[in-house]
């Protein structure tokens, strides 16, 4: 417990804490996460493998969408001339998912005791997207804090902070979008993955407002 | 015994007035001793709230009592339980100065402060309950006595809170880095308060019943059947729609 808030303060205050530390918090804290958001409709053994599921997507969906935006942010950063800090900034994102994952593992007791009040299908998923935007937004505080010094020293950092996030929402969608069920539809088979063709998030999006307001 | 009642006085004094002994009050109380003035007093209030199934003379209406002693104890410390993680964590990441269990300790005290005056409703509520034979009245009675402690309680704390965070607000304004952290967290408390007002009510839902309605027999949760604000939107309709 001591360990988890001194863990807090520093990463509210924007304080340098080892990468392997964040790295774990991440895994640790999404599996518990993942395996919440997984617990919807959990009356047996066959649904609990859902929990499994998604307690290995979650951090699975936080650090490959960093791993995927890396190569390309680092270029930006190289072309931008602020490589030399990018341990700094690469601590920046790794707290920001930490503060992240710690967050959304804050709000599960809220979403479970929803489940417990036997919320539809469609509510669930509404309330983790909510809770998901709440955590995103205390991650991008953070993140913002570790930046602040980053910012003061160059104020490119600013930009490079928004092509992050940019960047970060863009491709975490998509791999949310792949990686689905989360939240698992009673009346569906568990399944690891939807049993359907590979789609694309945004495409789908579209299809969906051209068909309501056809 | 004195000395318990007398921590009970202060913190109840403190309380009413919004005074800064609040600021002592409220930390003069290990969780041990706010655990056990939450059961008894709280038990004091709820074996009340069953007494009504016993002047009705349904059919198991002591063990209605006995669930309702424990019940609503435990209404509010499983409240506390599903909401305070949410305040913890966001409000350590906005900045708070406040510890986990200083946080907790504080939450703990404002829930003694809700049941403390619940308590002192008691006598009121046994003497309509046994004068009564109409259900809804005393429902509505307990919503308006518990409606009264619960926006005390949640007074006594935002007051608490608000104090601190003026005390942090001096103490980060000479901190050039982080000027604006004690006013998030307050902004973090006061949404909070409005989560943990809204899972208490949802909370109540659960556990019921707590009165017992007359002509049913007893049973220690009733199925679980939509949420409260479903449940209220429905009687609103059916209500208009007559």
């Amino acid at each position: 417990m001591r360990g988890l808030e001194r863990g807090l303060v520093e990463l509210s205050r924007g304080q340098a804490l080892p990468l392997r530390a964040l790295f774990t918090t991440i895994a640790v804290a999404g599996a518990l996460d993942g395996a919440a958001i997984g617990s919807f409709a959990c009356d047996s053994l066959d649904r609990a493998r859902l929990m499994l599921f998604a307690g290995i997507k979650l951090p699975f969906l936080l650090l490959a969408s960093a791993a995927l935006c890396l190569p390309g942010f680092f270029a930006i950063n190289a072309v931008a001339g602020l490589s030399h800090v990018f341990t700094r900034t690469l601590r920046a994102i790794v707290a920001g998912q930490a503060a992240l994952a710690v967050a959304l593992g804050s709000l599960s007791p809220l979403v479970l005791f929803a489940y417990l009040s036997g919320v539809a299908h469609a509510s669930a998923l509404l309330l983790n997207a909510l809770a998901f935007a709440c955590a995103s937004a205390c991650g991008h505080v953070v993140m913002h804090r570790y930046y602040r010094v980053l910012i003061l020293e160059d104020s490119r950092h600013r930009s490079m902070l928004a092509v992050w996030v940019l960047l970060y929402a863009l491709v975490g969608i998509q791999l949310g979008w792949l990686l689905r069920p989360f939240v698992g539809d009673p009346h569906a088979p568990v399944t690891l993955f939807r049993q359907e063709p590979v789609s694309n998030a945004y495409l789908v999006l579209v299809q969906l407002v051209l068909e309501v307001t056809r | 015994m004195h000395s318990i009642f007398e921590k009970l006085d202060t913190l109840l004094r403190g309380g009413g007035r919004g005074a800064p002994v609040q600021l002592t009050s409220a930390s003069d109380f290990s969780l041990s001793l706010a655990l056990r003035l939450t059961g008894a007093l709280g038990g004091i209030y709820g074996a009340c709230m069953g007494l009504f199934a016993v002047s009705g003379a349904a059919p198991g209406g002591l063990l209605q009592v006995l669930a309702s002693l424990v019940k609503l104890p435990a209404l509010y410390l499983l409240t506390l339980l599903v909401a305070f993680p949410a305040l913890y964590v966001f409000s350590a990441l906005a900045g708070s100065p406040l510890r986990f269990f200083s946080v907790l300790r504080l939450l703990l005290a404002s829930i003694v402060v809700m049941v403390a005056v619940s308590a002192s409703f008691a006598p009121i509520l046994a003497f309509f309950t046994l004068s009564t034979s109409s259900y809804p009245f005393v429902v509505l009675l307990n919503v308006v006595l518990l409606g009264i402690a619960g926006g005390i309680g949640l007074r006594f704390l935002r007051r608490t809170l608000e104090q601190l965070m003026t005390l942090a607000d001096r103490a980060a304004q000479s901190d050039l880095h982080f000027p604006e952290q004690g006013s998030r967290s307050l902004d973090v408390f006061r949404i909070w308060l409005v989560i943990f007002a809204l899972v208490g009510t949802q909370m109540g839902w659960l556990l019921r019943p707590f009165i017992g309605r007359p002509g049913l027999a007893f049973t220690f949760f009733r199925p679980r059947y939509s949420n409260v604000f479903q449940a209220l939107v429905e009687q609103l309709v059916k209500l208009i729609g007559g």
